[in-house]
């Protein structure tokens, strides 16, 4: 174990191979060494942040919108690091090695816009199609909001997204699909976004489709 | 291991040196000792494990410039062919022992958060060639991924040869390409498998395995002549 004398030397914390901490009033840095094994509790933690960034990694330009004015915990997060917070507490579920994602629960958008309501999603032809109430009666719903949607293909780690589509007054948007032949599972999210771009409102699970096309 | 920082007058030195080898390892001069010699007796049964590392490293490694591109990333604890050998001989691998076969449905060069090749077709042209397409999705920005390159993987599962494709380049936005399988790898069946990766090299997308082909000697020989006939080479 070394004395680290010159104290504009010192980053606390594990850095490479070695970590230096304050013990007994002093600073000292040690060689910070291997673990033979990983405890369940650290082998789940790993699992569920790989859960997570499988759910997230599709939707980063998403994120990038969405949680842009959302309050974070700490200045030095980026957005992603947001999206990590509000999902991998929330979203995922199980106890190891079962940890799944909980698609209800995913959390893609937080604002004060009002979120969309009597909302409903729907697949014929390769169209997917939203649609949602405009409720413009409620305070801070306005006819320029426009609509942002989520289509995420879990099984092969792929999304679609409308960063700025109808507007709310609309009721309605459409997003056609690839051709593909097969059957794949689709979870669904929706959100507005005002036409400002400077707030958005809670992103809703709209639910699953089920594509199969032979 | 150590790593070789200082270079002598006359450069680094490769290979052994009594108990010590000098090498390149990750594009870093490295010092290590010798490997052990082989127990093993020769001609003595392999383990599974060993079968499969055969089999997979027989392929994986005629594509290494593109596992480079697709899977070698600074934060990665492994290096990118380590990790496509890991991931593949895990996932892409059927059967039992000692009848192990590729799963190239399976099979990967890249893994990425880029959008795939969604869609599209492969086709084979009647002279020698064939034809790949595929889709752009309707909600993505071609302003942003248009320029993706692709990169197009085969393999002739008989003969367990390959071919790769790095002086032909079509992007994202131009939505098909065509290639010319090369002779050597007919007659036989040739899967194809593309990713995209971005122009600066950060992003790349998934593999997706896009199909089988049969070519035929035929049709190989027929166009060889004709080709002959006309001064072009084939």
């Amino acid at each position: 174990m070394g004395k680290a004398l010159n104290p504009n030397m010192i980053v606390p914390g594990r850095r490479g191979d070695y970590v230096t901490y304050q013990r007994l009033g002093q600073w000292v840095t040690r060689f910070a060494g291997k673990p033979e094994r990983r405890t369940n509790g650290q082998l789940a933690n790993e699992m569920s942040m790989a859960v997570t960034n499988t759910l997230l990694s599709p939707l980063k330009d998403f994120i990038k919108i969405s949680l842009k004015n959302s309050p974070k915990k700490k200045k030095t997060w980026s957005l992603y690091n947001l999206a990590v917070s509000l999902n991998k507490p929330g979203a995922i579920t199980g106890r190891f090695p079962e940890i799944e994602v909980d698609y209800s629960k995913a959390i893609f958008a937080v604002g004060v816009i009002p979120v969309p309501v009597n909302h409903q999603v729907s697949i014929a032809d390769s169209v997917v199609s939203f649609t949602w109430e405009a409720d413009l009666q409620t305070a801070g719903c306005d006819p320029t909001d426009q609509v942002m949607c989520i289509i995420l293909f879990p099984e092969i780690s792929q999304g679609m997204t409308v960063l700025h589509g109808a507007l709310r007054a609309e009721e309605k948007q459409s997003i056609v699909l690839p051709t593909f032949t097969g059957k794949l599972h689709m979870e669904t999210y929706l959100c507005f976004i005002s036409g400002d771009r400077e707030s958005v409102s809670n992103s809703v699970y709209t639910g699953q489709l089920v594509w199969d096309k032979q | 291991m150590g790593i070789i920082t200082k270079k002598g007058a006359i450069g680094t030195i490769n290979g052994r040196t009594g108990d010590v080898v000098t090498t390149k390892w990750r594009r870093t001069d490295v010092v290590k000792s010798t490997p052990e010699k082989k127990k093993k007796k020769k001609g003595a049964k392999l383990q599974p494990q060993s079968v499969k590392i055969g089999l997979m490293s027989k392929m994986l490694s005629k594509f290494k410039k593109q596992i480079q591109i697709g899977l070698d990333k600074k934060t990665n604890k492994l290096p990118g062919f380590q990790m496509a050998m890991e991931y593949n001989i895990a996932h892409a691998i059927k059967g039992e022992d000692p009848n192990f076969e590729i799963d190239y449905e399976k099979v990967i060069f890249s893994r990425g958060s880029g959008d795939i090749a969604w869609g599209g077709s492969l086709t084979l042209l009647e002279d020698n060639d064939f034809l790949l397409t595929w889709e752009t999705l309707s909600t993505s920005n071609l302003k942003k991924n248009g320029q993706d390159l692709i990169h197009v993987m085969v393999w002739e599962s008989t003969k367990r040869r390959g071919a790769v494709y790095s002086s032909q380049t079509a992007t994202r936005a131009e939505l098909s390409t065509v290639r010319r399988i090369p002779g050597t790898l007919i007659p036989g069946t040739i899967h194809v498998w593309v990713f995209f990766s971005s122009p600066d090299g950060k992003t790349v997308s998934n593999t997706r395995y896009m199909g089988s082909l049969q070519p035929t000697l035929e049709n190989y020989l027929f166009n060889k002549q004709e080709s002959q006939k006309s001064g072009k080479t084939l």
